[in-house]
């Protein structure tokens, strides 16, 4: 089985992001990972090429410097092949824009199976997995907990329609499908892994050449402010000396300041 | 996988050193480290000594981030309700010779660990070795995670615990006299109050150490350090002395006391702390004699106890990078032989023999002795600010004469044969 996953570079969950001065940007810190999501699409990729002993995975990505470093982590982690289409450094204008892209690219590209994250970890938009689906006038299963390849070109796959209930899908190939929590544990990659990602030089592809119109990488709609988070308060040491005393302290802080016990 | 040249154990200063040197010489070298990325698992006070280093690694620090030039040398002794302090400036401390350098290791190590990848070494982070592969006495590799890798040479730059070296009989355990814990913030000040607090102007730092009452008497103290735009704060306390002290000392509650203090609290006002960390301290010096080569592997950095605390000055960044710049070369000229043996690898002992590192642990062996010795911390500074407050002392009536105040701080203070006694064993410092 040929399998894609659409991989997504994501600011590192240490890295400082804060609202630029006219608040309508994000000043990001240049840490990326490959969005969680993404990785629990790599590591059931690799799953189902190992269970079958056979087959190839193709990590794809579109976007700058994060796209490389989730591109890397792909190729670490055990992926076949990377392919990134280069885009701007940040601010891909919408999640349109880069399904676009990147259903130009795959219809280039061979596959029986589509992967990819339920959302990404850092705008949360989670839509660009479904119009992927859409524009390659493919069928996609969302929030998939589980997936078993059947005889006769068809897919099993248990879907989180949420508050824990499940619903059992069977799909014909070609397909895509979402990724959600609980699906795998995915790998730490291997010593010898980190070093294949690190050396990786992967294919790239230009927008000219996937010759899309001018008119479909532009966004229709732009950001108009952004609001930050609260701020998570500092360290806080609880002092004394008698444990049970500290301990006291703690569960009242806990209960009556914090309020994440009742 | 094929056997690599050399696998690095721990991306700190001796390590990043040592690979450099190794891809630079054409060598495949990877570093394995346990944190995100190199720098997040390190600390130092601290400031880097850069004039011995200027000819051995000009390539690590042409372009570092290193933050101020340190143009001011305080020293503090605390007692109970003051201190007295002791401001040394001089311009020949100034560019061109910087004698060194306030820095932050999580910018410069990864800026280190930028350098080695240039280079064509891997630096792979969350990678934590668990144990060496030996063949016999040899060190054939590391295993990590279930996975092995095999190398013809392990530079081990595991830092201060030296946990594998120890776990693989390759030096003996760490014992509580020989290491300190200290614990640090890191504090950013609003723009400009750092040069307005110090005194500095904008390219200068200040080194200011704290003895005395800041460890309630115990072997160790405070440090203060200007970086470019935020303070590095925090003690260091023996760990012999944690367990031998009276009441129950708790590092980030000295800490806590310790930016109480009026002689702190001014510089540190308005400050928002960024890093919280803290680390163990080798301070046993050359005196815990490992040995720092075998076969198949070299010793470098903190976990061949290369750190160097004479009292006034405080080094071990400088005798790690350039411990593993040595080592480095070692390896290249074992590569050239095609032989890892020790007899080989031993050229690593001739190296650090014949440079700074080795002469000045050496000249310095007994000053962990030395400085273990608690009226430096219990007695000392609060004597010396008794004795002098009374000089500055002014009264209904006359004061005593200096030579009455000293007289009497004399009979005052520890035996006068004990003071000439602790004068004389620091006479080696």
């Amino acid at each position: 089985m040929e399998i894609v996953v659409l991989v997504k570079g994501v600011p590192d969950s240490e890295a400082r992001v804060s609202p630029t001065a006219d608040g309508t940007a994000l000043e990001v810190e240049e840490k990326y990972e490959l969005n969680y999501f993404d990785e629990l699409a790599v590591e059931e990729a690799l799953r189902l090429r190992e269970a079958a002993s056979g087959g190839k995975v193709l990590a794809l990505s579109y976007g700058g410097g994060a796209s490389r470093e989730a591109l890397k982590k792909a190729v670490s982690m055990g992926a076949d092949e990377a392919v990134h289409v280069v885009g701007p450094e940040r601010g891909v204008p919408d999640g349109l824009v880069t399904a676009t892209v990147l259903a130009a690219c795959l219809r280039s590209l061979s596959y029986d199976l589509i992967l990819c994250g339920r959302r990404a970890s850092d705008d949360d938009a989670g839509v660009v997995g479904p119009m992927v689906a859409e524009l390659l006038g493919i069928p996609h299963i969302s929030s998939v907990v589980k997936v078993t390849p059947s005889q006769k070109g068809r897919i099993l796959a248990v879907r989180d329609a949420g508050r824990g209930a499940k619903e059992r899908v069977s799909c014909a190939l070609p397909l895509l499908l979402t990724t959600q929590k609980g699906l795998n544990e995915p790998r730490v990659p291997t010593i010898q892994g980190v070093m294949k990602g690190m050396k990786l030089q992967p294919r790239t592809i230009t927008l000219e050449e996937l010759g899309l119109p001018k008119e479909a990488l532009s966004g229709r709609w732009r950001i108009a402010a952004f609001r930050e988070p609260p701020r998570r308060p500092p360290v806080r040491f609880i002092g004394g000396k008698d444990p049970a005393a500290k301990a006291r302290e703690l569960a009242r802080v806990l209960r009556e300041e914090i309020r994440i016990l009742s | 996988m094929e056997k690599l040249d050399a696998v690095v154990v721990g991306a700190g200063l001796s390590g990043l050193a040592a690979a450099y040197y190794l891809a630079h010489g054409g060598l495949q070298v990877i570093v394995l480290e346990r944190g995100d990325f190199p720098g997040t698992k390190n600390v130092t006070g601290g400031r880097l000594y850069v004039g011995p280093l200027r000819r051995l690694v000009p390539e690590l620090l042409e372009g570092a981030p290193l933050e101020r030039m340190v143009t001011s040398e305080r020293v503090t002794l605390l007692s109970q309700e003051g201190s007295t302090t002791l401001n040394l400036r001089s311009e020949s401390f100034r560019a061109p010779h910087v004698q060194s350098w306030t820095v932050l290791r999580a910018r410069l190590d990864r800026w280190l660990g930028d350098r080695v990848m240039e280079k064509g070494g891997f630096v792979i982070p969350q990678k934590r070795v668990d144990g060496l592969l030996r063949e016999g006495e040899r060190v054939v590799g590391i295993r990590s995670d279930g996975e092995e890798i095999r190398s013809d040479v392990v530079v081990l730059a595991e830092g201060a615990l030296g946990l594998l070296c120890e776990e693989a009989g390759l030096r003996r355990p760490l014992l509580p006299q020989e290491a300190a814990l200290g614990v640090k913030e890191v504090i950013r000040l609003p723009e400009g109050s750092l040069e307005r607090r110090f005194g500095l102007s904008p390219q200068e730092g200040a080194a200011h150490l704290f003895v005395g009452a800041v460890t309630q008497g115990a072997f160790g103290g405070g440090f203060l350090y200007t970086n470019q735009e935020t303070l590095s704060l925090g003690i260091v306390v023996g760990v012999q002395a944690l367990k031998d002290h009276q009441e129950d000392l708790e590092p980030h509650q000295l800490l806590e006391s310790f930016k109480e203090r009026p002689e702190i609290s001014p510089y540190i006002e308005g400050g928002e702390i960024l890093e919280y960390s803290a680390h163990l301290v080798p301070e046993g010096g050359w005196a815990t004699e490992i040995r720092p080569y075998g076969d198949g592997y070299v010793i470098v950095g903190d976990a061949a106890g290369m750190t160097l605390n004479v009292g006034w000055t405080v080094r071990g960044m400088d005798l790690a990078l350039a411990s593993g710049r040595l080592a480095a070369d070692a390896v290249l000229k074992a590569k050239q032989e095609g032989d890892f043996s020790q007899g080989t690898l031993a050229h690593y002992h001739r190296l650090l023999e014949e440079s700074f590192v080795l002469k000045e642990l050496r000249r310095f062996k007994n000053a962990p002795k030395t400085l273990s010795n608690p009226r430096l911390y219990a007695d000392y500074p609060s004597w010396l600010h008794e004795t002098l407050k009374e000089l500055y002392t002014v009264g209904e009536g006359p004061r005593d004469s200096v030579g009455r105040i000293l007289w009497r701080a004399v009979r005052k203070g520890p035996p006068l044969g004990r003071i000439l006694g602790d004068l004389w064993s620091m006479r080696h410092l």
